[in-house]
């Protein structure tokens, strides 16, 4: 049996439809489930997707469940959903891991042809701008070193290959591709916002 | 100091349509650990600001929350949805400029509302923010008597003995991009001597605007 979340904050799609009555369906079921759509998912949250967000950290889904039209408080709070899925997998469920499913697509190290190369050619703090882009923008584009000779200077390359890996990390996620029944939705827990759920040291903000 | 900050970017100026308006984006920050991926939009339909706001995914750009049926009134769902989807683009190129030339104001409680950002004046107003970026190294300071804002701008060390890194001109020269969305090159020098290492003496830099456009590989 594995255990997987998904936070919905106030406003959101599950937050106004429960879950626990009608389990979880995709924003667009009937699109064909291939790896271009997969990467697009999670790179951009296309809405044409037959993938289902989930993922194996309750951290990562509270912060999501804090995230909606309001506030959660005590009184209208956000949730997180606990699902557990049991194997064998109904039939028309699949559970997919994005890292292994993007990396089947990626390109032999040693191609000639095929480029831009899904990693980056910047410095090496560059993810830092493709974890974090609102604030951390200026770490991707980087100092744009290059080899030395004629040309003019360019961004290091960002690929959508590499979008979708480090963000599926960022965010310990899993993807369903199907519905998942109702009766694998185990708990729906309240969260409200709280300073004290955030853990940080003393360390931290200095 | 609290150690929770709402920090408000305005987004009037933002244009997208005639029904709704965009005001603003509030986004939390928790001190030492930064803005969190995900803001809200405060808006107002025809006219009204709701008590509600529109929730976005910072990292991917989109709105992750819709108007409900009955907050719609007259508005067609499709117009009011390809509206948020033309919409979430510039948003997100405002709060992204917005925090990045913030970034060096961290040290403040409160950072209220970004008056001066609006679309289409951030490219006008380099020197100013140059001025803002340079605060956070005391040891430069803007040298307005050479600089031709807002194609070149020139920055020089404030005392010939003063401890300075090569690194914080690249530091600057990121911010500074980012912050007007230009592109620029950057030169650095000083005077020195045969054996002097350039970097550790460095005296002055420039940050001269450039349009890759206009240029072609050799």
């Amino acid at each position: 049996m594995a255990t997987f979340y998904k936070g919905a904050g106030i406003g959101t799609h599950w937050h106004v439809h429960d879950s626990r009555r009608v389990g979880f369906t995709a924003r667009s079921p009937a699109t064909h489930p291939e790896t271009k759509v997969l990467i697009e998912h999670i790179a951009t949250g296309t809405d044409n997707s037959p993938y289902i967000s989930l993922t194996r950290s309750y951290a990562v889904a509270w912060d999501y469940a804090m995230n909606g039209t309001e506030i959660p408080t005590s009184t209208n709070p956000g949730y997180v959903y606990e699902i557990e899925i049991d194997i064998p997998l109904p039939s028309d469920l699949k559970i997919l891991d994005p890292i292994k499913e993007v990396a089947l697509s990626l390109p032999m190290a040693d191609s000639e042809s095929e480029y831009p190369f899904y990693q980056h050619n910047g410095l090496p703090n560059f993810l830092l701008g493709v974890v974090s882009p609102s604030d951390m923008l200026h770490f991707q584009i980087g100092r744009e070193l290059q080899p030395p000779g004629p040309g003019v200077p360019c961004a290091p390359n960002l690929t959508s290959q590499l979008e979708a890996l480090v963000k599926a990390l960022r965010d310990a996620e899993i993807l369903a591709c199907g519905h998942i029944p109702a009766h694998c939705v185990k708990n729906r827990f309240d969260v409200e916002f709280s300073g004290m759920d955030l853990h940080f040291s003393q360390e931290g903000l200095q | 100091m609290s150690m929770y900050e709402m920090r408000v970017i305005d987004l009037k100026g933002l244009s997208v349509s005639n029904f709704i308006e965009f005001l603003r984006m509030e986004i939390l920050n928790v001190h030492g650990y930064g803005p969190t991926f995900f803001g809200r939009v405060r808006y107002a339909l025809n006219g009204v600001e709701q008590e509600e706001g529109l929730p976005m995914d910072l990292s991917k750009g989109i709105f992750i929350a819709t108007l409900r049926d009955d907050q719609l009134g007259d508005i067609p769902r499709e117009k009011l949805e390809k509206t948020l989807q033309k919409a979430s683009g510039e948003i997100i190129d405002i709060v992204r400029k917005a925090l990045s030339r913030k970034g060096f104001l961290l040290n403040d409680d409160y950072i209220g509302h970004d008056e001066d950002c609006s679309v289409g004046e951030l490219g006008e107003i380099s020197e100013s923010i140059l001025e803002n970026i340079l605060e956070d190294y005391p040891y430069l300071e803007y040298d307005k008597s050479f600089s031709k804002p807002p194609d070149v701008l020139k920055c020089r060390v404030t005392k010939p003995k003063s401890p300075r890194d090569v690194e914080d001109i690249f530091q600057i020269f990121d911010r500074l991009r980012i912050a007007t969305g230009e592109s620029y090159i950057v030169t650095y020098g000083g005077s020195s001597s045969t054996g002097d290492n350039l970097d550790e003496v460095w005296t002055r830099f420039s940050l001269r605007k450039f349009d890759s456009q206009k240029v072609k590989s050799k």
